[in-house]
């Protein structure tokens, strides 16, 4: 169910009407069910591994405070998954079908959460049952990761790696499905059980809320990935209706909805084209073309993707994270890095980067901490090389920077200096999207020699082109330059109204002027 | 404590700003707005009745080449109404055979009258309907001219009219003319020629590569002349239930042979135009008026004609009518 259909309007809507007109009581049940049902229509099967992440954690995070649960509901809860793949396998729910390992695995779930719970449990020391859970938390739910995201890239590496020494990799290998969202959702829970086990939170005793919590739809596919700190205390006392609500979270849907399908999408034209396979026309021109394409298309996207999330949450009430902030006014990458994916990269700096060490250590250390926190990002985005290349590559922008006291300095200078360094980070940031759009590491070097090829004798014209990419950055910059002095991009209300009126009439004319082409997010596949 | 109106000021006075144009683009294109959103399905988009007088216009719903001529035929004079695609339609009206038609039969001394009413990329089903509304102006002579290189484009054009009048709210913002023209200019001005031709291809959903696919489908050339066979009878009863007669002309296409020459090639048209014949309906071979001619100058590609091509069937359409006794008969 993609944010640019007919059926979300519809479940949003109907979520924004019940949750009103309910008693707050019901409020939680209300949005646990709208959840739900948004997740099941990508494929009702991930459900059973939602349950189990949400099982996990909630049981675990009451281990944790010494919070025990009665074997009987922790039966019921770790019982959920099996049953759930059991009723989609009878009913054949989609015409989905599930396997009898599948179940069988499913079932398994329930002796190993009722074994390790009593096993842990029983620790005498306060110390070693707060890590004993914590780690089963973390072991299963990073193995279900791992599994479902980076088996096949491992499995094919390790083939690859082995026909380089002349031996063959003879084995069958089944492609497993990557469920939407799990990424986002695996570092959502983490953060609950690690702020639980570092005691910054309590855990919450109410099931429904924890499992809203880790599935709340407007957010569940592709973030922000929030804090415990932040969301669960918003689900328990939810808001009282303001129409301020209703304001923010339309202007909200507007901008998100103008950045997805008025840039990105168009973007996304010009930038398939430049990166799509053996492409033997690419010269400098078109390179060029392309990866700032590409720029504002994964800008438009993701960060559209979010005003969405946003607006949608906050129809209900819910203020959801800021993700972007100008991202491409950055001037060095420490910057880039606190105004792009902010939820991922602050995440990536409290639970990664900061209990590694952070920069507290010797030169060395620093430098290592950086490469394994980028690495990891580049590789949660998901199991190529190009991704790992990428967070390596931005792994040594962020250490340039932290050890070059003239570019620091000149961040801070006058205007020239920090204009130098504006163009400097866009050029770097650029050659980042050519190794993160390219879909392998030959691309990537297309890509580069292209840069280099001055005169290509295939190339097509690239002025028009240029033009109709302006055409489609330009609206967007003319936004983020009226929107400059907010702290949020959506944000117009230092404006006159009249002002306001007129930039939301123009947002609408762009967006329902471009509702044709129907472009995935790109974040959903991560 | 003020509290916030349930519309924002802002919101309200974008609105309004929204209903302002929309209302003055409706005003300033008031003519365009026939038959706007019925992708051609319209009964009877593009004939606009003022004193007396219908125009034929280009509007949004049916791109006729601009004409008029009275409600009531003149006395004495013989009407000719020609119903057809981007063939009939020619490079004008004067050039085009139906143009020149009253020329031809004025030359012959009969007082005549003839319309253009070929519309690019139309088929059977808005022929027929171009032809029945054409019927209420009282034509001594329909000229129906068959094809079947259009059905594809008239089946998605179709689909798109009933899919456009549906509830569905994609279709919403499209209902105001003012979006709509803005989009429009956006995919025919801008897409269309900033956007090179391969990278459309490619990547968006295009009509003509969705056409090419649809033409290589077992069958499609039998489903299209069924239709068009269908068709093709309704629109003669149509015209004789009115007692007026009509002659249908089928469309040849100029053609590669295996050995590199030319030849005109009816795809099945002439034995459907023959198959209709009967007292009052009438059938010109395009293959046999051109196949003794020197054709390969009278094409500019497969299926158009030059205007040395339109000259030799308004001779040819005249010269049946005589032969037939049509034009004798009434005058």
């Amino acid at each position: 169910m993609s944010f640019v259909s007919l059926e979300y309007g519809c479940l949003l809507l109907a979520a924004f009407i019940l949750f009103w007109v309910s008693p707050r009581p019901w409020r939680i049940r209300l949005l646990f069910a709208a959840s739900y049902l948004f997740y099941m229509a990508w494929d009702v099967r991930f459900v059973a591994l939602l349950l189990a992440s949400s099982t996990t954690y909630y049981l675990c995070g009451l281990g944790i405070a010494n919070r025990q649960k009665s074997s009987g509901k922790i039966t019921a809860l770790a019982l959920l998954p099996g049953v759930w793949l059991a009723l989609c396998s009878i009913f054949e729910i989609q015409g989905r079908t599930v396997s009898n390992e599948v179940l069988i695995a499913a079932f398994s779930f329930l002796p190993v959460m009722l074994g390790a719970n009593r096993l842990i449990g029983k620790m005498s020391s306060d110390q070693g049952r707060r890590k004993g859970f914590l780690w089963l938390a973390l072991g299963i739910n990073l193995g279900l990761l791992g599994f479902f995201k980076y088996f096949n890239f491992f499995a094919d590496s390790v083939g690859g790696l082995v026909e380089q020494f002349g031996l063959s990799s003879s084995w069958t290998l089944t492609h497993i499905i990557l469920p939407v969202g799990i990424s986002f959702y695996t570092f959502q829970a983490i953060s609950y059980i690690v702020d639980i086990k570092n005691k910054k939170i309590e855990p919450t005793d109410c099931f429904i809320t924890f499992a809203t919590y880790l599935a709340f739809f407007p957010q569940l596919i592709a973030g922000p990935i929030e804090r415990s700190t932040k969301l669960l205390p918003q689900l328990i006392a939810p808001a009282k209706w303001n129409i301020s609500h209703l304001h923010i979270g339309l202007r909200l849907l507007l901008v998100g909805f103008f950045k997805k399908l008025f840039v990105a999408d168009n973007c996304a034209i010009l930038a398939n084209h430049v990166f799509a396979a053996d492409n033997p026309e690419i010269n400098t021109a078109w390179a060029f073309l392309g990866v700032l394409a590409f720029a504002f298309q994964i800008y438009g996207d993701f960060s559209g993707y979010s005003d969405i999330a946003r607006g949608s949450a906050r129809l209900l009430g819910i203020e959801l994270s800021l993700n972007f902030r100008f991202p491409y006014f950055a001037l060095n990458p420490s910057e880039f890095w606190r105004r792009w994916h902010i939820t991922l990269s602050t995440w990536f700096r409290d639970y990664v980067y900061i209990p590694l060490g952070g920069n507290q250590g010797t030169w060395g250390a620093t430098c290592r901490n950086l490469a394994i926190a980028m690495v990891l990002a580049g590789l949660w985005h998901g199991a190529a090389w190009t991704f790992i290349l990428w967070g390596a590559y931005h792994a040594c922008l962020l250490m340039a920077f932290h050890y070059s006291p003239r570019w620091q300095q000149a961040c801070e200078s006058g205007r020239a200096a920090k204009l130098a360094c504006w163009i400097g980070m866009c050029g770097l940031t650029l050659i980042g999207w050519a190794i993160f759009r390219s879909d392998s590491m030959f691309q990537f070097y297309l890509w580069f020699t292209g840069v280099f090829q001055w005169q290509v004798t295939d190339a097509m014209e690239w002025e028009k082109p240029a033009r109709w990419l302006l055409l489609h950055i330009g609206p967007l910059l003319l936004l983020q330059w009226a929107t400059l002095k907010e702290r949020d991009e959506a944000s117009l209300d230092h404006h006159h109204w009249a002002t306001r009126g007129f930039i939301y009439l123009l947002l609408f004319v762009f967006t329902a002027t471009s509702m044709v082409n129907d472009q995935e997010f790109i974040y959903f596949q991560f | 404590m003020k509290s916030n109106p349930l519309i924002s000021r802002a919101f309200l006075f974008g609105a309004c700003l929204m209903i302002g144009v929309e209302l003055a683009v409706r005003i300033s294109f008031q003519d365009n707005m026939s038959g706007r959103f019925e992708y051609g399905f319209h009964p009877s988009a593009g004939f606009i009745e003022e004193g007396g007088q219908v125009h034929l216009k280009r509007t949004g719903g049916r791109r006729f080449r601009p004409q008029s001529f009275t409600v009531e035929p003149p006395e004495g004079v013989f009407r000719v109404f020609v119903i057809g695609d981007s063939v009939t339609r020619g490079s004008s009206v004067e050039s085009s055979y139906a143009g020149r038609l009253a020329v031809e039969l004025k030359a012959q001394g009969i007082s005549a009258e003839s319309y253009n009413l070929g519309i690019g990329g139309h088929g059977a089903r808005r022929k027929h309907l171009t032809l029945v509304h054409s019927l209420n102006y009282k034509p001594d002579l329909v000229l129906l001219h068959i094809n079947n290189s259009n059905e594809f484009e008239d089946e998605r054009e179709f689909l798109r009219s009933t899919e456009f009048n549906s509830w569905h709210p994609r279709n919403w913002p499209m209902k105001s003319i003012a979006l709509r023209r803005v989009y429009e200019m956006k995919t025919e001005k801008v897409f269309w020629k900033w956007i090179p031709a391969s990278i459309r291809m490619s990547q968006a959903k295009n009509d003509a590569d969705a056409e090419i696919v649809a033409m290589s489908s077992e069958g499609a050339t039998e489903r299209w002349n069924q239709r068009v066979r269908e068709l093709t009878g309704e629109s003669t009863q149509a015209a004789l239930a009115k007692q007026i007669p009509i002659l249908v002309i089928s469309q040849a296409y100029n053609m590669e042979s295996e050995n590199q020459s030319r030849r005109l090639d009816d795809n099945g048209l002439e034995n459907i135009a023959e198959s209709q014949t009967q007292k009052g309906v009438l059938h010109l071979s395009m293959k046999q008026v051109l196949e003794n001619l020197d054709f390969q100058t009278l094409y500019s590609d497969r299926s158009h004609l030059r205007d040395e091509g339109h000259e030799a069937m308004s001779k040819a359409i005249v010269q049946k009518l005589i032969d037939s006794g049509i034009v004798s008969l009434k005058k």
